[in-house]
């Protein structure tokens, strides 16, 4: 089902997330438009991860309703499960986030891997070598290569600057503002750590097994100096 | 020399068969032990000794029965892993050991006196032309299935809730896999054996694996290490007058060793 609120790309209407018995997310309700770039922060195990599973399908709300549009999702996970013992290069990697996938590489994607390689200040040699042999930093570029080399309408991403060195991190901020503008994307950001956040005009939602914030980053500032946040 | 001649005229189906065995296997291997389910061939071999059983109480050729039981047994194990989260070597252990109780109990039963030694280490003397056409088939099919879905299959294999986040349909794919691999194991039973069918699915990737650069060296090298070693298992057997099976499995196992040897001593030093 479709929001019903205009300019709408989610809608979360009264959503429980549980494992079992245990609700680990209750009574959520939040809209996310198109363009917004939505951080959610929260203590460690305050359900962050698990409302990004409820937004990607891989888990049914308990109680609730989850409603989006027909949208082109991308997700970098928090955890980059890699297998190192399968000899998969850079290359093959990355085209596995392509829409359109053939048997043999041409050389129109092959260039558009390399502008994205340059975007994220890798090296073009990194194509051949094996995604189990690159560091965590190169390692976490190229995951965030391949979830945004489709053009995808909103990027979720799962602390995405954890391994990823300071300077490169500020970096990879003025990138995703530079994107969001050109590319009309809508962000949802998954940090533990505020510090993190070099967005204005950006949104926080506060999360700890419910919704205790959802404003403007300049509102959660007020929010958080009258000490509603701990962890 | 003619004795050369002589063996391979004899053998003629049975090398055949054994190389196009070879052949699947190095097509198929790549996504079955990179999946961490090199075990799976092992316990549907012990579940296709049941299904052959099975298959003598209704007909001359146990063949045409046990293919679908040993297909059904592959799926459900993949739908033990899928549905109970078990780790896939609990569920190949458990279905394979439940298939192989039976089928003891089964052969009691049996009027006909099913030469067990052949099942165990399978027998290359007995194949005709059609096992090779059926042999053949199967690997021409597993060709296609590979070739047309490769990118899908990597996806899945590398990173199975990506793959499924994008859109493939990952179950779907692992039951056609399972299904192949099934297949695959009935009819190599007959030829290498239930105790010998999972080392052609486990060598030629642990082998290429020791120098592939990047995927499809998986296959070209797993393909070439596999009919080197085929050929020189069978003639090997005759000389020795053991088992080819056996034989295929001591070469394989021998080449790993020394390929493993030789990029940790030799290639390691000069770099």
């Amino acid at each position: 089902m479709k929001p019903n609120c205009s300019n709408c790309l989610i809608e979360y209407k009264d959503v429980t997330l549980s494992y079992g018995y245990l609700d680990v997310i209750k009574d959520a309700s939040f809209t996310v438009h198109q363009h917004d770039f939505l951080n959610i922060v929260g203590p460690n195990g305050a359900g962050k991860t698990t409302l990004i599973k409820s937004l990607i399908h891989q888990m049914k709300p308990k109680s609730g309703q989850i409603l989006m549009q027909d949208i082109k999702m991308s997700y970098v996970p928090q955890k980059l499960t890699i297998k190192r013992n399968m000899p998969l290069t850079v290359l093959e990697f990355i085209y596995t986030g392509f829409d359109q996938q053939k048997l043999i590489i041409s050389k129109t994607d092959k260039t558009l891997i390399k502008t994205w390689l340059d975007k994220m200040q890798l090296d073009h040699d990194i194509l051949d070598e094996k995604v189990g042999q690159l560091s965590g930093g190169q390692l976490q570029r190229v995951y965030l290569i391949r979830s945004l080399i489709t053009n995808p309408d909103l990027l979720i991403l799962d602390e995405p600057t954890s391994a990823l060195d300071p300077s490169f991190r500020q970096y990879f901020y003025d990138l995703m503002k530079k994107l969001r503008k050109s590319m009309g994307l809508t962000i949802i950001h998954i940090t533990h750590d505020l510090t993190d956040l070099v967005m204005e005009n950006s949104l926080v939602m506060y999360v700890d097994q419910e919704i205790k914030f959802f404003g403007t980053y300049i509102d959660f500032n007020k929010f958080e100096h009258e000490g509603h946040t701990h962890g | 020399m003619a004795d050369i001649l002589f063996i391979l005229d004899t053998l003629k189906y049975g090398i055949a068969i054994v190389l196009l065995l070879g052949l699947t296997a190095s097509i198929l291997s790549p996504f079955v032990v990179l999946n961490e389910q090199s075990l799976i061939a092992d316990g549907l071999s012990h579940v296709s000794f049941t299904a052959l059983v099975i298959g003598i109480f209704f007909m001359d050729n146990p063949f045409y029965i046990a293919i679908p039981v040993v297909v059904i047994a592959s799926v459900l194990i993949k739908w033990l892993i899928q549905i109970t989260k078990i780790h896939a070597d609990s569920a190949i252990g458990i279905v394979s050991s439940f298939g192989f109780a039976i089928g003891l109990i089964l052969i009691r039963y049996t009027n006909s006196s099913m030469d067990l030694e052949s099942l165990i280490s399978g027998n290359l003397w007995f194949r005709t032309s059609s096992d090779v056409y059926l042999t053949l088939g199967l690997t021409i099919m597993s060709g296609l299935f590979v070739v047309l879905n490769y990118r899908k299959l990597i996806s899945i294999t590398f990173d199975y809730e990506h793959a499924k986040f994008s859109g493939i349909k990952a179950d779907l794919y692992n039951y056609i896999f399972a299904a192949l691999t099934g297949i695959f194991v009935v009819i190599g039973v007959r030829s290498v054996g239930v105790l010998l069918i999972s080392s052609l699915l486990i060598f030629p990737v642990v082998t290429a694996n020791l120098f592939a650069k990047k995927f499809p060296d998986l296959f070209l090298i797993g393909i070439i290490v596999s009919v080197v070693v085929i050929l020189s298992g069978v003639l090997l057997a005759h000389v020795l007058k053991q088992p080819a099976g056996s034989m295929i499995v001591i070469l394989y196992t021998i080449t790993f060793m020394i390929l493993f040897l030789f990029k940790t001593l030799i290639l390691r030093r000069k770099t």
